[in-house]
């Protein structure tokens, strides 16, 4: 405990005591030690003005906190809306009985793997996926859990994949190059392992091309990505690569240096006939660009790119890319101008409405901060995105950091700020690391310091994380948060952009709202108001999920319409399913069924179906989907995400989700049915913040569309088979006997015995859904 | 200066105030559980929350400030949808007994836990004024109650029942031994002249509870003797005779009249009892078959039909209570009712009309488990002491003592002045709408030598915290977790003594359910 002591004490030097340094002290001892020791807090109030009751209400109202040890290995699952609907319940439920673990634990018994249930890691198209440490498992299925552990444990852990080293000698320049996506979803789908194999198959054949890591593509059904670009070809994209199909794919553009070598290559691989006569054999599909009637095309060609502008082009920390494609000339133009009311009036012009989900407009927001007489101020980039579902913010902030901070810095010009504040939720790593590399570059560069660009300007930037509290996107409750306090929302008024942050006027906009305004400022708010509707003007980003077969990030004008989305960039439902309904805005949000497909994507027509902008969450259903289930999946992420302060999101939602659980396990009735709408409106009314005022939504438009649904399960019945208390799993008398069930069920529910019709033990079944995930013969059916 | 509108009242206010403290300028008092005027507003609760009829905004008005042009109401139907709503959210986490089973049980409602606690605190003096609030009778019903109210008690899942029964005798005899007595105080002359038919326990007790009130009490009898079905205990032998004088002479001595051998409709017939009184109580015990009807009431299979709320009969006036109503044949039930006729005959005489006494609002807890009993054992006697249950009068000083102290005090100490129980009542929440199965168990912490803490009482309001940060406990209380599952609790779950070192009777005022309540509140 001597060094623990020790270490606490650097900390708090270099933190500081004051309560602005607790979380940050938090998250390091955290860090750490994987959990908070008691010692190790106690010793922070000794040293700091913190109070021992501060320190336990921050520790524990941050889930990211945790106060037992845990075990060797974090083992994520991923909790998210897309995960959800793959299964994710059922994964953690065969985790929970692998690892035997009892209904209060969390880490087995060898203290191996401590098992959590996490937000959204963002990585929707791998669905469901699991994270050990920072090994990103995609598509896992209950019957591989075994060998996933097994693997990690043998493989990964002990450091089997051995490094690469790489000679750093002379070899053949060739003019070209290959991108590789390196945001979280590419990241997560394997792409360092792909870009490990690019740098070997040039090795092999001894030739030197440039590797470019690139933003976000928002192709993520495709991960990884890469992109290869040669002076005399098309560009052209593949999907899916995997480190093996790499060698294939780079010799198909790259031929080896040099004729001795290329007939070497050519005799001992054969890598190039395979690719020609089918991609299967490597798992990788190939798109080309200039096939404007492509898959590609379709994704991209209703695209407009402002938050997004050179999607897929751009290296995220090359400040020199950046300003050669006139990063940061809206800001030069800003301080030559010296005219905050210009940019205001600029912004107001736009017509640019808060991105956040509130929609407030942004121009207003501007002026009346810039209006309030104080000689302090200051602007926040709220990058705390959490809504299950939606990764827009991370990937805005992964792929363009400079491009936020640009914008944040016109923003506090306007306002007169000197000071601002990124604050981004720790489970976004990768994107509180590139913004953190991003301001230190800026301050080399001399664009952010005491003097701005040359001129009298002044401003700095400070990185604040979250430490996993959804509640802290609401801006009153983030700034709690920043002034080291529990995030509990206060009431407006007064409005932060009166008092706000330490009670001075404070600026709060979201990240992609931010990433529009160097747009807004080089092209003029004309060409921005030109895209969108009435009242919603220029383009919005959406993380699109669910049953469509190209999901992924896109960036859409304001005005098309959800069926556009589902069926041009979307591709429509994947396995020729019926669609059904889309969920926009997430928790907050609502469900639009698929007769209202023809809603356009505009703040105000949204809210008239019972839905909401929401931060740009778009999950896609098809006939498969229980609305109730999704509706009890939405409820009880807010339930869980509620500060606890107002009694109506506290108690209501928890009383609501009650009578959820009831409605799904077919014991509810229509008393309940009643009470959950009277609930609902209550819970509207009787909160004071956004969390609580927009909970309900999910449960009000799901019953608004598909009160039938509602209807079946208060008879017993799930007509999409998915709730578990309501169905039952049966063989059918097609079955050949062929005992795989029975390997493979993880209960023994399923007699071993061969060449006989397998029959399923009901009372051990879990419904964990394996059995036909597995059964070669589709001999399995789930019964409501 | 702010100008706005609280209940169309035009009122200007200093810039900064909130619209509670607006409103009480006006001396609109707006309901409230966890708010504070000394500390800044948490806004939790919600109850306190007002109408913009402007905006069509609710909003809370411990938090929310007076903005210009408001029109503010403090009270509708909506408002009062959505504090009963509020309340019954809150009573649907709310883990405690209002009221303690025994005392639910007892038909009197007599308060036994308070009653437990003066005994084993010594103080008889006090606990006969608590029994006396509800029973008559007390050292009759010692010896001939079926002590409904043991059968209820908690403690009966660890090892016997609380010996309530002997205890409230004890408290009877303790004082009749005294040779001054309790003599509770009697209200002023009123004037007005009350007949009761029947000597019985129901006669007796309404009397007493009727000559309290100041008016004049006559009872007529047919017996030679008072004391009605009484008397049949002391023929068997379970009820000493002297007992029983005694405390029909206690009653007379407060003034009570008592007619012998008096019969209605012969010696006086009942038009002269309507010309002479201004109101009956008729009180005769269970009516045979064929018996002749006072005033030709209407009865029923069971006997005079009478408002079963009120006691009420068809004639303004009259009112019938105890075994000639329901024929229950339970001395503490006749006791009861004599309790609940006086009541009504009060109301009826000073009020002119009589409105039923409203059941309370009460959260109760149901079947508990032993670790739940386990809590409420941490502060009271381990084992029932032995002590001989057939004593003649009563047992000695300290076995009385050591029987008080198997109480487990299981009823909330604080249920008379606890605010959500106060507006559960103003606003006919019921308590048992969002009820659910799986509540969290009763947790008691009671190592701090003046405080206890249920946290299952607890609102979340954040009050006791204020309190404790403010007057700056090293330790003091926190939010722990957050959302439905946040509760309070000491920092690193150090004991309760250590976290209010300074400030635990303070957190205990402030404390708007009991969650924190003063030992010995009972």
């Amino acid at each position: 405990m001597e060094f623990e002591l020790k270490h606490i004490d650097e900390l708090i030097e270099h933190a500081g005591g004051s309560a602005e340094a607790v979380i940050p002290i938090l998250l390091s001892i955290q860090k750490q030690y994987n959990f908070l020791p008691e010692l190790a807090l106690r010793r922070v109030c000794e040293l700091t003005s913190i109070t021992h009751a501060d320190i336990t209400g921050l520790a524990t109202f941050y889930s990211h906190f945790r106060l037992a040890p845990a075990g060797k290995h974090f083992l994520n699952i991923c909790t998210g809306t897309a995960c959800h609907v793959k299964g994710s319940d059922r994964l953690l439920q065969t985790l929970t009985s692998h690892l035997t673990l009892n209904p209060d634990e969390d880490t087995d018994k060898d203290r191996n793997f401590t098992v959590r249930k996490v937000a959204c890691l963002g990585c929707c198209t791998l669905a469901p996926v699991v994270q050990i440490d920072d090994t990103t498992y995609g598509h896992v299925s209950p019957d591989i859990v075994p060998g996933m552990l097994e693997d990690y444990l043998i493989n990964r852990h002990n450091g089997a994949q051995a490094k690469k080293v790489f000679n750093p000698g002379k070899k053949n320049q060739v003019a070209g190059e290959i991108r590789v996506g390196l945001g979280s979803c590419c990241v997560a789908g394997g792409s360092h392992q792909v870009k490990t194999s690019i740098e070997q198959t040039l090795e092999d054949i001894n030739l030197s091309v440039l590797i470019k890591q690139v933003g976000c593509v928002g192709m993520c059904h495709q991960t990884p990505l890469i992109e290869i670009i040669k002076p005399d070809e098309e560009p052209a994209f593949y999907g899916n690569v995997s480190s093996e199909a790499v060698p294939g794919i780079i010799r198909s553009h790259f031929k080896p240096f040099g004729l001795w070598q290329r007939t070497r290559n050519s005799i001992i691989s054969t890598f190039e006939n395979l690719i020609v006569s089918e991609s299967t054999e490597f798992h990788f599909e190939r798109y080309n660009i200039n096939v404007r009637d492509g898959e590609v095309a379709d994704f991209l060609d209703r695209q407009v790119h402002i938050a997004t502008e050179h999607s897929g082009v751009i290296s995220p920390l090359d400040l020199d890319e950046y300003e050669s494609l006139q990063g940061f000339t809206a800001l030069r133009e800003v301080l030559k101008s010296n005219d905050t009311e210009w940019i205001i009036e600029m912004i107001t012009q736009s017509g640019l409405r808060g991105r956040g989900g509130g929609g407030f407009p942004t121009g207003k927001k501007l002026g009346i901060v810039a209006s309030s007489k104080s000689n302090t101020k200051y602007v926040i980039c709220n990058g705390d995105e959490g809504d299950p579902g939606a990764f827009m913010d991370r990937m805005l902030l992964e792929s363009y950091p400079y491009r936020i901070i640009e914008g944040l810095m016109i923003a506090a010009l306007a306002v007169g700020a000197e000071e601002g504040y990124f604050y981004i939720r720790a489970e976004y790593p990768l994107a509180v690391e590139r913004i953190k590399l991003a301001i230190k570059e800026c301050y080399n560069r001399g664009i952010l310091g005491d003097s701005v660009l040359n001129t009298d300007r002044k401003f700095s930037i400070t990185i604040r994380e979250g430490a996993g509290a959804f509640v802290c996107g609401e801006e009153t409750a983030l700034i709690k948060s920043i002034e080291g306090q529990r995030g509990m929302p206060e009431i407006r008024p007064p409005y932060p952009a009166v008092s706000g942050l330490w009670n001075k006027p404070t600026l709060v906009n979201n990240v992609e709202t931010l990433a529009m305004i160097p747009w807004i400022i080089r092209n003029g708010a004309e060409r921005f108001s030109k895209y969108g509707t009435a009242s919603s003007k220029g383009t919005k980003v959406f993380a699109l999920a669910g049953k469509i077969a190209r999901g992924g990030l896109i960036e859409v004008p304001m005005g098309i319409t959800i069926n556009e989305i589902v069926y041009q960039i979307g591709g429509g439902i994947v396995n020729g399913k019926q669609f059904k309904a889309v969920q926009v805005g997430g928790p907050s949000g609502g469900c639009i069924p698929a007769e209202l497909g023809n809603t356009p994507i505009d703040y105000e027509a949204l809210v008239e179906v019972g839905a909401m902008m929401g931060s740009g969450g778009l999950l896609v259903m098809d006939e498969d989907d229980c609305m109730v289930d999704l509706a009890k999946y939405f409820l009880s992420f807010t339930q869980n995400q509620s500060c606890g302060k107002c009694t109506f999101c506290r108690v209501g939602t928890r009383r609501m989700l009650d009578i959820m659980e009831r409605i799904c396990a077919g014991k509810g009735s229509h008393n309940d049915l009643d009470d959950l709408k009277s609930l609902s409106a209550q819970v509207k009314i009787g909160s004071i913040c956004g969390l609580g005022k927009t909970a309900p939504n999910p449960v009000l438009t799901t019953i608004k569309y598909f009160e039938y649904e509602y209807e079946e399960h208060l008879a017993g019945r799930c007509p999409a088979k998915k709730c578990k208390e309501l169905i039952t799993y049966n063989i059918k008398d097609n079955c050949i006997g062929c005992t795989i069930c029975s390997q493979h069920c993880p209960v023994d529910a399923i007699p071993h015995i061969p060449y006989s019709v397998h029959f399923i033990n009901q009372d051990m079944c879990i419904k964990c859904d394996t059995c036909i995930q597995v059964c070669p013969e589709d001999s399995v059916e789930i019964l409501s | 200066m702010i100008a706005l509108k609280i209940n169309n009242v035009a009122l200007t206010i200093n810039e900064g105030t909130t619209l509670i403290e607006a409103a009480l300028s006006l001396g609109i008092d707006i309901p409230t559980m966890c708010y504070l005027k000394e500390y800044k507003p948490n806004s939790t609760c919600m109850i306190c929350t007002v109408k913009d009829r402007k905006t069509k905004k609710l909003l809370p008005s411990c938090a929310a400030l007076a903005e210009e042009g408001m029109d503010i109401e403090t009270d509708s139907e909506e408002l009062t949808e959505f504090r009963r709503n509020t309340l019954e959210l809150l009573f649907s986490e709310h883990v405690g007994d209002c009221v303690a089973p025994c005392e639910l049980g007892c038909p009197a409602h007599m308060e036994i836990p308070k009653m437990m606690e003066q005994i084993s605190d010594g103080k008889y003096a006090d606990a006969i004024k608590t029994v006396k609030k509800d029973i008559a009778l007390p050292a009759v019903l010692g010896y001939v109650c079926s002590a409904p109210c043991e059968n209820a008690c908690r403690r009966s899942s660890v090892d016997d029942s609380a010996r309530i029964c002997v205890l409230k005798r004890s408290v009877a005899i303790i004082d009749m031994e005294d040779g001054s007595g309790y003599h509770p105080e009697i209200k002023p002359k009123t004037g007005k002249k009350i007949a009761i038919i029947g000597a019985g326990p129901t006669g007796l007790s309404a009397a007493y509870y009727s000559i309290l009130e100041g008016h004049a009490v006559t009872i007529f009898d047919r017996n030679e003797k008072a004391g009605g079905t009484l008397r049949d205990y002391v023929q068997t032998s379970e009820l000493p005779v002297d007992i029983l004088d005694s405390e029909i002479k206690m009653i007379q001595d407060m003034g009570v009249e008592i007619s012998l051998k008096t019969v209605i409709g012969d010696q006086i017939t009942s038009s002269k009892l309507l010309q002479k009184f201004d109101c009956v109580i008729i009180a005769t015990g269970k009516i045979e078959k064929d018996h002749n009807t006072i005033f030709d009431l209407k009865t029923g299979s069971k006997g005079y039909q009478v408002d079963k709320l009120t006691l009420q009969t068809e004639i303004d006036g009259i009112f019938s209570a105890g075994d000639c109503v329901s024929s229950r044949g339970m001395p503490v039930q006749a006791v009861a009712d004599g309790k609940r006729a006086a009541i009504s005959v009060h109301q009826f005489l000073s009020e002119g009309k009589v409105t039923p006494v409203k059941k309370r609002a009460r959260s109760r807890l149901g079947k508990l488990s032993l670790e739940e009993i386990n809590e409420y054992l941490k502060d009271a006697r381990p084992e029932s002491p032995n002590v001989d249950s057939q004593i003649e009068r009563r047992p000695a000083f300290n076995d009385i003592t050591d029987l008080s102290n198997v109480c487990l005090q299981c009823g909330c100490a604080t249920h008379d002045i606890c605010k959500l129980r106060k507006y559960a009542d103003e606003y006919d929440a019921d308590t048992n709408r969002y009820r659910v199965n799986n509540r969290v168990p009763v947790k008691r912490i009671t190592d701090h030598p003046y405080v206890v803490y249920e946290p299952g009482k607890c609102i979340k309001c954040g009050l006791c915290i204020a309190v404790t940060s403010d007057l700056g406990e090293e330790f003091g209380l926190t939010y722990i977790g957050r959302g439905f599952d946040v509760c309070v609790s000491v920092p690193y779950n150090e004991s309760l003594k250590k976290g209010l070192k300074e400030t635990a009777e303070k957190c205990a005022s402030v404390c708007p359910t009991g969650a924190i309540f003063r030992k010995g509140r009972m």
